[in-house]
């Protein structure tokens, strides 16, 4: 009995977390929409990832 | 995961900034000095010397061509990165709290102390970018808002520009609409868009999400908090046992990075293990504490975390920068496990 409260109450614990990330994630979608709809109206390319604009600019080496 | 110690300065730290590149990281103290730093190595790159008083924030320009410093000898100061000559310098009749650069890197706002009668007032500045007269600025701010009310402490821009974000001594955080064409001067109470009392005391830092669209703040009242922007909207709250002084969001892990400490006077009356001068690592999303890092013998002023999220660093009270670099583990492990993981294009 005691086992099976403990897994019940690690699925209730699970269903929280669960719906604390499709909460995150559909707040996330929907920053970056409304940021990509602001960057068109400005006339402002998508803006990429960090990683993607880093890897796209040529590298400077200083001896 | 080993710190690179960078021991540059004489005083605690009040600021520190990586680069866009994260190449390079900028400190500054109450030593007066600003320092630059190679981030692999920890290696002191050079020094920005002029200031006669401490120097309480910095940031630099998207290129790294550009640096700009507030200090309390009450000036805002425009240096060239590379040879770590002052270019400009603009004064003020109090002392300037916070610098940052625009997302285009095209404009600065420097927020100044509200003291002797002088209110607390946030200037914007266009800069003039051409290489051949970096040295010809206008003085004249392209805006001023002053504060009626409680005065800033922090200072940000939003996504394209299109917003300034503003953290008060009484927790209050407000966004102001900001035209670069037609810039509006006035009293913060008439200009003020929107504005939320997020802290409950003062607004120690606020730092953006890597594409700007929400803030972190962390104040006195020992918490951190995620803020969006549009509308302004309290959504996480991390809650520590420790009054905070900097709170940085990682941009590619689902973690927040909080840290502070009670103050060297206060912790003799106590005891010393009530200090509590760790970073500590929060779960972005569960609001949970998943780690902590000790090393600093005092509070941590400020974190500041790479740009590609491969390290992070902080400043502290003690005078030291200790630098880290994450171990291959941090990025593989799933504290959550699996099916609670976070991917990158959902930060």
């Amino acid at each position: 009995e005691d086992l099976a409260e403990e897994s019940n109450l690690a699925l209730q614990n699970k269903e929280l977390y669960l719906r604390a990330l499709d909460e995150w994630k559909a707040w996330r979608a929907k920053t970056k929409a409304d940021l990509a709809e602001q960057r068109e109206a400005l006339g402002k390319e998508p803006l990429p990832s960090l990683a993607e604009q880093i890897k796209a600019e040529p590298t400077q080496e200083i001896q | 995961m080993r710190p690179i110690l960078l021991s540059g300065h004489e005083r605690s730290l009040n600021q520190i900034k990586y680069n866009r590149e994260g190449d390079l990281l900028f400190s500054v103290s109450k030593d007066n000095v600003v320092c630059a730093w190679f981030s692999h190595n920890g290696e002191r790159l050079g020094t920005y010397e002029g200031h006669n008083g401490t120097v309480w924030s910095v940031d630099v320009d998207a290129t790294s061509t550009l640096l700009v410093t507030g200090s309390a000898d009450n000036t805002l100061r425009l240096w060239d990165v590379a040879s770590g000559q002052k270019l400009f310098e603009w004064e003020f009749p109090t002392a300037v709290k916070r610098v940052a650069w625009s997302e285009d890197s095209t404009q600065i706002l420097a927020v100044t102390e509200a003291r002797m009668g002088y209110r607390g007032a946030l200037r914007t500045f266009t800069i003039n970018r051409d290489p051949a007269s970096l040295t010809s600025q206008s003085k004249e701010p392209s805006r001023t808002i002053t504060f009626s009310g409680p005065k800033a402490t922090v200072a940000a821009w939003g996504s394209c520009d299109e917003y300034i974000v503003t953290g008060h001594e009484d927790g209050k955080v407000a966004l102001y609409y900001h035209d670069t064409k037609e810039p509006e001067t006035g009293i913060d109470a008439e200009l003020e868009e929107q504005s939320l009392a997020v802290h409950e005391g003062v607004i120690t830092d606020m730092q953006m999400s890597s594409d700007r669209s929400f803030v972190i703040t962390s104040g006195k009242d020992k918490t951190a908090k995620i803020v969006s922007l549009k509308p302004l909207q309290i959504m996480k709250y991390y809650t520590t046992e420790t009054p905070l002084n900097s709170a940085a969001i990682h941009p590619t892990k689902p973690y927040v990075i909080v840290g502070g400490g009670q103050e060297a006077m206060n912790v003799t009356t106590t005891s010393a293990r009530q200090g509590r001068f760790e970073a500590r690592f929060w779960h972005i999303v569960f609001e949970e504490e998943v780690a902590r890092i000790p090393g600093h013998f005092g509070p941590l002023n400020t974190i500041a975390i790479h740009p590609t999220g491969k390290g992070y660093a902080s400043g502290g009270e003690d005078g030291y920068v200790r630098m880290y670099w994450f171990d291959e583990s941090f990025f593989r492990s799933k504290v959550y496990g699996p099916e609670l993981d976070l991917a990158e294009e959902d930060l």
